[in-house]
């Protein structure tokens, strides 16, 4: 009985902490019921969601500043909020609110808002416990959660095309996930623990390392990748992106991406095992980033669609994203971090302002021509997007990379690997391979003349979120020091 | 003399005062309606009296006391401040006094000389503001304000050279001031940068103690005098201003005689302390091609204002040399007496061109009434501008007993002293000075004489009245300011109160240089009689050796050209930019295209083929066929699982 109350109390000091989330569930929940009064209005719906991050977003500030900096472990284990996952949880919940912003312009145009709005507020749950996750099980059913629901939302748009993109990325989740599943079991077996934190995590993979052990740890990892998006589990990417609504694949370019990046994070430092793992995770983590970056970055050149042409964009971000990663130091992480906020940033000013110029017809890339002599603005913002994810002065995406790829030449000044330093070559190769992409479309913008109808009116509300993003993004180039005094501050610990 | 000198109110007020007048002026001429355009000449002339009177107070209270210095912080960049300052001695209230009285007077005589003239409100508007442009020149204590005035005098005097600018050699003339006058202050500019970069300063008198590197100073020195050189005409950017002749005659005589072309003289005698050695060498030597220049090329002119204009040249000159020889106060002192002399004989000029000009209105005959070969025996019609003519051409010929005769002697025993003894190049420079003296002689009482003496040939006909009293005035206190007993009591000694007070005079005096001096000019007058019937036709020396057209080819149509270059680049060449660089982009683009479909599908159709045909499974990778994607990653993961494990 006395172990009984001592799990109990355990259990309720865990719900304390597990604020955002208990938000976050209750918001699906009202939403779902929300959804069942048929005359509701759809702006409510969407307050209500807002309404649930803004307060998540709150609840996460409150608690981070209250836990300081140590690290807290939830449930007996399952879960370990640390300043690494409540940042992570911050920046999704960050991204859930923009795209709650992004969905209300066109909230008349969307099917089933309430459910919509309940699918998205469930991945971000699903996010939030997945970068919290340091149990292999937890890990497991939080991905799912994640998938399941992305699953349902990529085919919102409810056409035939959606329906292709939300299938197949159904089946090729499934696939992965069975991978992953399988890489679990094995780890299980080997290890005797499904908590990867723990020293009987690591200490059996230290002493006798096998093959299988890399098989299954390699298999685990698959699930991850399939997540970011990245390489070799990227090719659902480009389809899911053509064909789901424009907020939802904002979405996915972020939630899910980091989500993946933090669980990734985690699990491979403590396969890494701070240098004693026999096998070599750095060189398997820049061949991931190498082949993502080449993969999505050359596979964009040719794209004509715009969303499909940022679903390669997306794949090339993760292997920029996992380059912080794959520097195995502790400030790489940091670095990662600021990349990953400056990523949020420019993702959705590109995504909202292809949501406005789809909204007047512009879904290829030549249907852009003109539009930047009439629209001055909104293709001058969305030019400042696409230079920050190439990576240009001045946006928060040159600090980022800059910073990501420092982090890197520091890692190689240290161990000396020669992959390092070919990822390194690499992604800068990929930096300018991506500029004749990104730019294409403000390129048809602003030099091709064209015919497009629509009357400047710059008072809208997509012009005033755009300015605040691209002030962000800016604002990240010319004083990186006070995100990153805060992202300094985060304590990395398995 | 007291230490500390204390400067009182009215100083302050009369030297803002000073300023204030020909710049309200300036402004007040926008605001009289066009009906009324007379009002503003006779408030401008009337506002100048003012500046005038203010001047003279200042020059009163300031002349042998302590220099009056202020400064003001500016602006600061990078932590370096940048001031602006006013910076008041002898030499700058005496020139402050001189500037704004000679434009007072041309102030005046424009009241005569341009009644009438559709353009009158712009015509004093510029007026003014080139007075008060120069009187910033003047009072500035720091070389980076003198070089703001400087331009804005090169502004104002593009201006007024092309006031009639509905004429194309009006506007060709301004405009090719302009252009030479921008090379000189490419120069001025350079020279103020290197000063800055060694001493982080352009206040004037903190420059006086000023680390001194020789080589880096000869260049700034250098530089600067490229700037002097553009605005003072001298050789080789002289050219604009014969050509500046087109330009309203009382400008000619305010701007191209008395003050504008003295700005750089000015300046030159102002930093003084910066030039080196080297640097003075080569003032001097230029200055004395110049003179020699202007003094040949002045012979053969047949217009009245070119002559004149050459000779502007060539006093020019002498000034030059003078400083190159180290003797500021000679150069000064020739450039006040000369500013007065010369002032008076560009108005006198202005007056036969007048008076010619209304006779030839009443009469509608038609010739060129600045060209002397078609004057001559105008003295009986003409008595007071004769006399006129003839005392302030005395001053410029140098002859004894005006003031002319003292500053030509001061220069003259300057260069005696500076040669120094035995043999060397110095020696020709004062040889060519010399000569200089002895052609002004010459060339001026050749002018005198065709216009006034003789018989009368085109003009016969006409009926010819003196100019109204408004525009005899100015002229007669000029040429009674041409007399000697201004500058000094002995009309054979240039130790004066003038000499002694504007700057740190050596005490070297050579009666011998005098006597020669004066007996050099008498003989002069006697050669220039004894050929006074002898024309210069040498085409040559009319265009001044052609110099007009070597800059014309090698400063003037290159910057035309590249004027028009970059009007050119700013239509088409950076529209073409962006062309070639969205063609560049396209290339590009084609490229990684071919690469994708060629090498990277290409590879990939590869590893189809190999694996027993799967062709047309590749080819559906792209159609986006789910089992593929599946069976590529799967694949993917096993390689990678091979090759980490392997």
């Amino acid at each position: 009985m006395e172990h009984l109350a001592e799990q109990l109390s355990s259990i309720k000091a865990s719900f304390i902490l597990l604020g955002p989330e208990l938000v976050l569930s209750t918001g699906i929940v009202v939403l779902v019921i929300l959804g069942l009064i048929k005359k509701i209005q759809k702006t409510t719906l969407t307050a209500m969601s807002a309404l649930t991050f803004v307060v998540a977003i709150a609840v996460s500030l409150a608690l981070s500043r209250s836990m300081a900096q140590e690290s807290a472990a939830l449930f007996g284990g399952m879960l370990r909020r640390d300043s690494f996952s409540s940042y992570l949880g911050l920046l999704i919940d960050i991204s859930g609110l923009l795209t709650v912003a992004m969905t209300w312009r066109r909230q008349q145009l969307q099917r089933a808002l309430s459910e919509y709005y309940a699918l998205l507020i469930t991945i971000t749950l699903g996010a939030h416990l997945l970068v919290m996750s340091v149990n292999l099980l937890m890990v497991f059913l939080s991905l799912e959660m994640v998938s399941l629901s992305s699953y349902v939302l990529a085919g919102f748009a409810f056409s035939r095309k959606g329906t292709e993109g939300s299938m197949k990325y159904f089946l090729f989740g499934s696939v992965s996930s069975a991978a992953m599943l399988y890489g679990f079991s094995l780890l299980y077996g080997l290890t005797g623990t499904l908590d990867f934190s723990l020293g009987e995590f690591t200490r059996p993979l230290i002493d006798h390392p096998s093959p299988l052990f890399f098989i299954a740890a390699f298999l685990g990892l698959a699930g991850f990748l399939y997540k970011m998006a990245a390489a070799p589990l990227h090719p659902w990417a480009p389809d899911v992106y053509e064909a789901a609504p424009m907020p939802v694949i904002a979405f996915f370019a972020v939630v899910p991406k980091l989500a993946g990046l933090g669980v990734l994070t985690r699990f491979t430092l403590a396969l890494y095992a701070y240098g004693q793992s026999s096998f070599d995770w750095q060189f398997v983590l820049s061949l991931v980033a190498m082949l993502s970056l080449t993969v999505g970055n050359f596979s964009a050149l040719w794209q004509k669609n715009a969303k499909r042409l940022m679903g390669y964009s997306s794949i090339a971000q993760s292997g920029f994203l996992l380059v912080g990663v794959a520097a195995f130091v502790p400030q790489g992480i940091h670095y990662m971090l600021f990349y990953a906020s400056a990523y949020v940033v420019m993702n959705f000013l590109v995504f909202l302002y292809l949501q406005y110029f789809e909204s007047l017809g512009c879904t290829t890339l030549e249907s852009f021509a003109g539009s930047g002599k009439i629209l001055v603005w909104p293709a001058v913002f969305l030019l400042v997007g696409f230079v920050a994810l190439t990576g240009l002065p001045p946006t928060g995406g040159f600090t980022g990379k800059l910073f990501i790829f420092s982090s890197l030449w520091d890692a190689y000044q240290l161990s000396g690997k020669g992959v390092l330093l070919w990822l390194m070559v690499f992604g800068l190769l990929n930096t300018v391979v991506s500029l004749f992409y990104y730019l294409r479309i403000p390129f048809y913008a602003f030099v091709r003349s064209g015919e497009i109808n629509a009357k400047p009116n710059y008072l809208t509300f997509e012009n005033l979120l755009g300015l605040i993003l691209v002030l962000g993004v800016l604002y990240l180039f010319f004083n990186p020091g006070l995100l990153m005094g805060w992202i300094n501050k985060i304590n990395f610990v398995l | 003399m007291d230490a500390i000198h204390t400067y009182s109110f009215l100083f302050h007020f009369c030297l803002v005062a000073a300023l204030a007048f020909p710049l309200l002026s300036f402004v007040l001429s926008f605001y009289i309606s066009e009906k009324y355009s007379w009002i503003t000449s006779v408030l401008a002339s009337f506002l100048l009296l003012l500046g005038t009177l203010a001047s003279a107070v200042v020059l009163y209270q300031a002349w042998n006391h302590p220099p009056f210095a202020y400064r003001l912080e500016w602006f600061s960049l990078a932590g370096y401040s940048f001031s602006a300052g006013v910076y008041i001695n002898n030499i700058s209230a005496l020139m402050l006094f001189i500037v704004t009285g000679v434009s007072f007077l041309v102030h005046l005589y424009s009241v005569g000389y341009m009644a009438g003239d559709a353009g009158i409100q712009r015509y004093f508007a510029m007026l003014g503001f080139f007075t008060f442009a120069m009187q910033g020149i003047v009072v500035s204590g720091n070389l980076l304000m003198t070089f703001v005035f400087w331009e804005l005098v090169g502004f104002s005097s593009y201006m007024l050279i092309g006031h009639w600018h509905e004429i194309p050699a009006a506007a060709e003339a301004s405009k090719r001031a302009f252009i030479i006058n921008r090379v000189g202050d490419a120069g001025f500019l350079v020279g103020l940068m290197i000063v800055w970069a060694h001493g982080h300063s352009f206040d004037i008198a903190a420059l006086q103690h000023m680390p001194v590197d020789p080589t880096w100073m000869t260049l700034a020195s250098l530089g600067i005098f490229c700037g002097i050189v553009g605005k003072s005409a001298q050789f080789p950017l002289f050219t604009w201003l014969p050509d500046a002749m087109v330009g309203p005659t009382p400008v000619s005589a305010l701007i191209h005689a008395a003050t504008m072309v003295a700005a750089g003289v000015f300046l030159l005698a102002r930093v003084h302390f910066l030039f080196t050695v080297p640097a003075l060498h080569i003032v001097a030597v230029v200055g004395c091609i110049t003179a020699l220049l202007g003094a040949v090329s002045a012979l053969a002119q047949h217009d009245i204002k070119k002559i004149l204009a050459y000779s502007t040249l060539s006093q020019l000159g002498l000034m030059v040399v003078a400083l190159g020889a180290g003797s500021p106060q000679a150069a000064l002192l020739h450039l006040f007496t000369h500013a007065f002399f010369k002032a008076c004989l560009f108005l006198a000029a202005g007056a036969v061109i007048h008076s010619l000009h209304q006779a030839q209105h009443q009469s509608h005959v038609h010739f060129d009434v600045q060209d002397i070969r078609n004057l001559g025996g105008l003295e009986k019609k003409l008595p007071f501008t004769f006399l006129i003519f003839v005392i302030s051409g005395s001053a410029l010929a140098g002859l004894p007993l005006t003031s002319g005769f003292l500053s030509k002697d001061a220069i003259l025993t300057a260069l005696v002293q500076w040669h120094g003894e035995g043999f060397s190049w110095k020696l020709l420079i004062l040889a060519a000075v010399a000569l200089v003296s002895f052609l002004t002689v010459v060339y001026t009482f050749r002018m005198i004489w065709k216009i006034f003496k003789g018989s009368e040939t085109a003009t016969a006909q006409l009926h010819i009245s003196e100019p109204p009293a408004v525009m005899r005035a100015p002229m007669a206190v000029l040429a009674g300011v041409s007399l000697w007993i201004w500058f000094s009591w002995n009309p054979f000694n240039f130790y004066g109160w003038m000499y002694t007070n504007i700057g740190e005079a050596k005490p070297f005096h050579s009666g011998m240089v005098s006597i020669a001096s004066a007996i050099w000019v008498i003989l002069a007058l006697g050669v220039a009689y004894v050929t006074r019937q002898v024309t210069v036709g040498s085409p040559l020396l009319l265009n001044a050796f052609y110099f007009d057209r070597l800059l014309k080819q090698f400063v003037e149509k290159p910057i035309l050209q590249l004027a028009a270059l970059t009007h050119h680049a700013d239509k088409k060449w950076i529209d073409g930019f962006l062309h070639a660089t969205a063609y560049a982009q396209l290339i590009v683009a084609h490229l990684t295209g071919w690469f994708d479909r060629a090498i990277v599908d290409g590879l990939v159709d590869g590893v189809a083929g190999a694996a027993k045909g799967l062709g047309s499974f590749t080819r559906s990778f792209q159609g986006g066929k789910i089992q593929l994607y599946i069976f590529w990653a799967t694949f993917a993961i096993i390689i990678f699982i091979i090759w980490t494990l392997l």
